[in-house]
This record gives C-alpha cells, sequence and structure tokens, in this order.
C-alpha cells in the first residue's frame, strides 16, 4: 500500500452525492429536447395537416407550458415542505392545500351548473375555485397555527384538513352525479388534466408559481439551517415560527398555481425532490430551481404519455403521474434503506 | 460586570420542576463547568442560557437581556453547542461550519476555513457531516460555533464522545479560547476534567444550585459527596496530557 492509500480508500463513499448541481443542470436540459419534441409531435392530428397544423401546434404549446408550470410548482413546494418538516417523504398535499384546492375546482364546477356564477368566464371558473380553496385553506391553516406554533401541529393540521376537504370533495362529486356532464367534469378535473388549459389559466397561474418560486429560493438558506433541527437552527440565528409560516404560505401559492392549471396531479411534489437529491446535492439554492425544472419535465413527459396510451380518449394525467411515480418512489426508498444499512 | 448572567432560571416539563430558581454568573477569559448528577438539570440550564427553551427567570448577556434582543444579535452573541447534532442530511462539514455565519448574513470561505482551522477540523471539511464519528462531530460543532464569533460559548459535554486524546486536546482548545477572552459555559460529565480545565463551576442538584464559585473550592470533598455520593481522594495518580497543547 502506497502512503496516503489508506487515507484515501477512509474517505471514498465521503464524496457528497451530488455535488453536481451543473452537470444535472445539463442532463436535464438535454432531457428537454426529446421531451418538449415530443409534446409537440404526440396527440391527435398532426402538425403538417394545413388547415390546422397552426391550432394544433398553439394548442400543445399552451398545454406544454400548462404541464411545465404545474409540475414546476408542485416539486418546488415539494422541496420546501421536505426542507420545513426534514422528511425527504413529506409532499406538498401535506399541509392540505391540494385537497382544498380541488375542493375549490370541483365546488365551482357546481356551483356553476346549480346557480349559475355569470362574473366569471367560464373558462376561468375552475382556476379561480382552486384558488380560493387553496387560500381558504390555507387562511385555516395558518388561523389554526396561531393557537400553537411546533410542527407537529402544523403537520397534524394539515392531515386533518386534507382529510376534511377530501371528504367534502367527495360529497360535492356526488352530488354532481344527477347531471350525466357535470359528474363527468368533476371527476375529470380531480383525476388531474392540462388539455383544457388556454392562455386565461396560464396567464392567472404563471404569476403565482413565479411569486412562491422566488420568495421559496429567499428562504434557501434558512431552509439549508432547519435541516439541523430546529433547535440548533434557531441558536443560529433562524426566527424557526416565522420560517414555518412563510414555507407554509409560499407552499400554498406554488400548489395553488399547480391545481388551477392541472388539477389534481399526485406524486409529483414527492418524488422529484427525493429523486434529485442523490444528484443535485441538498442545498436549497440548488436544489430547488434543478427540481422545478425536472418536476417540469415529467409532467410534461406523463402528459406525453396520457396522450401516447391507447385509450378512450385520453388516460388522466394524474393516473398516469400515480403510475410512474409511486413505483418510482418505491424504487427510491429502497435505495435509501441500502444506502442506510450499508 | 459578567459576560452572562442568569437570575432565577426555572423551567418545568409538566409535573416535574426541571429547574427552580437557579443563578449563574460567567465571566470572560474563564471556563465556568456545570457539574452535578444525571438529570440534575445540567444540559436544561444551557439550553435555558441560549434561550432556546422557555424558562423563567432573566439571562442577560454583556448586561443586555437576552430574551429582548433580536434571533440574529443573540445568535453573534451567544454560540451554542449540542452534544449531538440533529443534522441527517448529506452536507459537508464545511457546509456545517457555515451555517455558523448565518447570523452576519453572509459566509465567506476565509471565516469557514479560520474556524476550522481554530477548531483543528481542517482535516475534516471535505468530507460529509454524518459520515464523520461522533467525537469527530462535535468539533465541526465547535468550529461552527467559533465561526458565529460569539463572545459566549455554551457547549454541553463536548467531550462525551472523545477518546482521551480528543477530550484533553478539546480541553486544551477551550482553554485557549478563554485565554484569548471569551466566555466559556460547558457541562461536564468528568470531575476530574473540571477541576483540571475549569475556573468556575456551578454544581446542581434535583435543578438547585448546591455550589458556585471558583472550581477548586466548588468542587470539594464535602459538596462531592453530598451530591454524588463519592469521596474524593487528592494525590499523583496516573494522570495523562494532550501531547500537542497548541500555542
Amino acid at each position: 500500500m502506497r502512503p496516503g492509500e489508506e487515507t484515501r480508500d477512509q474517505t471514498r463513499g465521503d464524496v457528497a452525492p451530488g455535488r453536481r448541481p451543473w452537470l444535472t443542470g445539463g442532463v436535464l436540459l438535454l432531457a428537454a429536447v426529446p421531451i418538449v419534441a415530443a409534446a409537440l409531435v404526440v396527440g391527435t392530428g398532426t402538425l403538417d395537416d394545413v388547415r390546422f397544423g397552426d391550432t394544433f401546434l398553439a394548442l400543445r404549446l399552451q398545454r406544454l407550458a400548462a404541464a411545465f408550470l404545474a409540475g414546476a410548482a408542485l416539486a418546488s413546494g415539494g422541496v420546501v415542505v421536505q426542507g420545513l418538516f426534514r422528511n425527504p417523504l413529506a409532499s406538498p398535499s401535506i399541509l392540505g392545500t391540494n385537497a382544498g384546492a380541488a375542493l375549490g375546482g370541483q365546488s365551482a364546477l357546481l356551483a356553476a351548473e346549480l346557480v349559475g356564477i355569470e362574473r366569471v368566464a367560464p373558462e376561468l371558473l375552475v382556476p379561480f375555485g382552486c384558488l380560493v380553496g387553496a387560500f381558504g385553506s390555507l387562511a385555516v391553516l395558518l388561523t389554526l397555527l396561531r393557537i400553537t406554533d411546533d410542527l407537529l401541529a402544523l403537520l397534524l393540521t394539515g392531515f386533518a384538513l386534507s382529510a376534511l376537504f377530501l371528504s367534502l370533495s367527495a360529497f360535492v362529486t356526488s352530488l354532481a352525479q344527477e347531471t350525466f356532464e357535470l359528474g363527468r367534469a368533476v371527476v375529470s378535473f380531480s383525476l388531474g388534466g392540462v388539455a383544457g388549459a388556454g392562455r386565461p389559466q396560464l396567464a392567472l397561474a404563471l404569476p403565482l408559481v413565479l411569486v412562491g418560486f422566488v420568495a421559496a429560493a429567499g428562504w434557501g438558506r434558512t431552509l439549508d439551517l432547519l435541516l439541523s433541527g430546529e433547535e440548533e437552527a434557531r441558536s443560529l440565528g433562524v426566527d424557526v415560527p416565522r420560517v414555518r409560516l412563510w414555507a407554509a404560505v409560499w407552499t400554498s401559492v406554488l400548489v395553488a398555481g399547480a391545481v388551477s392549471v392541472g388539477g389534481n396531479v399526485s406524486f409529483v411534489g414527492l418524488v422529484v425532490p427525493h429523486a434529485l437529491r442523490p444528484f443535485a446535492g441538498v442545498a436549497h439554492r440548488q436544489l430547488l430551481p434543478l427540481a422545478a425544472i425536472a418536476g417540469g419535465l415529467f409532467v410534461v413527459l406523463a402528459d406525453v404519455v396520457a396522450r401516447a396510451l391507447p385509450a378512450q380518449g385520453e388516460v388522466p394525467l394524474g393516473v398516469v403521474t400515480g403510475l410512474i411515480g409511486a413505483p418510482l418512489f418505491l424504487g427510491l426508498l429502497a435505495r435509501m434503506r441500502r444506502e442506510l444499512t450499508a | 460586570m459578567s459576560a452572562l448572567a442568569a437570575r432565577g432560571i426555572a423551567v418545568r416539563r409538566g409535573p416535574r420542576q426541571v429547574l427552580a430558581g437557579v443563578d449563574l454568573e460567567a465571566r470572560s477569559g474563564r471556563v465556568t463547568a456545570i457539574l452535578g448528577p444525571n438529570g440534575a438539570g445540567k444540559s436544561t440550564l444551557l439550553l435555558a442560557l441560549a434561550g432556546l427553551l422557555r424558562a423563567s427567570g432573566r439571562v442577560e448577556v454583556a448586561g443586555d437581556v437576552l430574551a429582548e434582543l433580536p434571533l440574529r444579535e443573540r445568535a453573534r452573541r451567544i454560540a451554542y453547542v449540542p452534544q449531538r447534532s440533529q443534522l441527517r442530511s448529506a452536507l459537508l462539514a464545511r457546509e456545517v461550519v457555515a451555517q455558523g455565519r448565518y447570523a452576519h448574513g453572509s459566509s465567506t470561505e476565509a471565516a469557514v476555513e479560520a474556524a476550522l482551522a481554530e477548531a483543528r477540523a481542517e482535516a475534516l471539511g471535505a468530507r460529509l457531516f454524518t459520515r464523520l464519528s461522533v467525537g469527530e462531530q462535535q468539533r465541526v460543532l465547535l468550529a461552527r460555533a467559533l465561526a458565529t464569533r460569539a463572545p459566549v460559548l455554551l457547549l454541553d459535554e463536548p467531550t462525551a464522545s472523545q477518546d482521551i486524546g480528543q477530550a484533553l486536546a478539546t480541553f486544551a482548545l477551550l482553554r485557549r479560547l478563554a485565554a484569548a477572552g471569551k466566555t466559556l459555559v460547558v457541562v461536564v460529565h468528568a470531575l476530574d476534567h473540571a477541576l483540571r480545565f475549569a475556573d468556575d463551576a456551578v454544581l446542581l442538584a434535583g435543578g438547585r444550585v448546591v455550589g458556585a464559585g471558583p472550581a477548586a473550592e466548588v468542587l470539594a470533598e464535602e459538596p462531592l459527596r453530598r451530591v454524588f455520593g463519592v469521596r474524593l481522594l487528592r494525590g499523583e495518580g496516573p494522570r495523562f496530557e494532550a501531547e500537542e497543547q497548541g500555542p
């Protein structure tokens, strides 16, 4: 053994995994090329069509933008809550905002049918409903957190709100079965999809996602400190309750934007940040933008698969993300377990 | 004026009074050891001094009431070193040390390297914190505390998981820091370490102070027999010393 060899052997494996954010970003951008190309090409009708080619292209571009926006928002939200809870298995839905937004969207569909809502343009009805639902849910969460502000209270409150809103959603779905079209629309929304997302919906969601992303990125260094636990973070100067509150706010804003264009798209916020950490590292300022790109591409790809799978109509987007995301998540869990026991 | 002064610190956990009206004074340039049997409230007192748990009473740092200072200002004045970190994520030791610069708003490579060097932990900087031994982690946590440049350091059993060589080196480092004007308050388990390295001592039992003052006086035969049920044997028994005591 040469001098120094033992030292190298001892430190081998200590090299932090994922210290290649630039390489990870480069790989994601390379992957974006075929995914975006597929998103523009795959679907009913071809772009070569003389009469409708331009229309197909415009619609698919909007759809691509909506899918990317929803995925980027959910993955960014996932990074924030996983940092907040110091748990790589946390998902943005943990705060109850997803369920609140979904309830809002479904309720808007029901209200439009039953009582008629004329002040809001029909195509913006669902997105507005989602925003009202998401922010209503956030308001309840923040009100309850004024009573007690520890992390467990936040977790349990989010869980209880989720359960409440999911039950109410089921009730709305049952009421919507009175008419076939309404029932179909409510169920379709709850399964997620970006087929109906056009410019107005994008214009509504884009500012929310941008604001949520920039604000979350601004808390990156602080979230890094929370990785050491609340006590240590506080001793280093972090105002933990304030961080917790704003992390909940910005996650909810991101989720509201995502649900308003994509409905209920599952697993993205859970799987994408978790899958990226081995390549992008745990530092939030690096992980957040990479997770946004990866999340966006993941949902765009899932939307392409949804269009390409043989089915009557399209396979719902939420079903595809769940079908890809769940096995991927189990694989990541198995790897994490192997690493822990190695 | 004391660098750190606590008056009437009381902490209750459920039905149990963990601390009952504890007073403590720590002066700059001195090492103050907190001692006591298990469950005496040593670590709880340290957390209360750092302002990290709800406690009644009053803590003053350099004459200012700690509870009235903004959190970042507190972190610039008092650094807390836990016995073990809760960090489970893949951060490099150097990044952990850089956390100590948070309260200053920025982290420079030079400040981090200086803190690592001061804690004799330069060789650990590029390694994953979670892959270090607990003793090595304690050195990195000490480096993080030094990176804050706080004049007061609170350390919870900083040598608990260190071998005798590391422990003596750590205490030698604490002595150097005291000589440089820092105020050190250290929870110590080993009485012999306290007798050798501490200037002052606070002896706790059942959440109350049963002795405070110069270490040699507080850690005398009678109080130790009362609190720990042990006899103090003075003499020239086996004694170890760190090979490298530093400048």
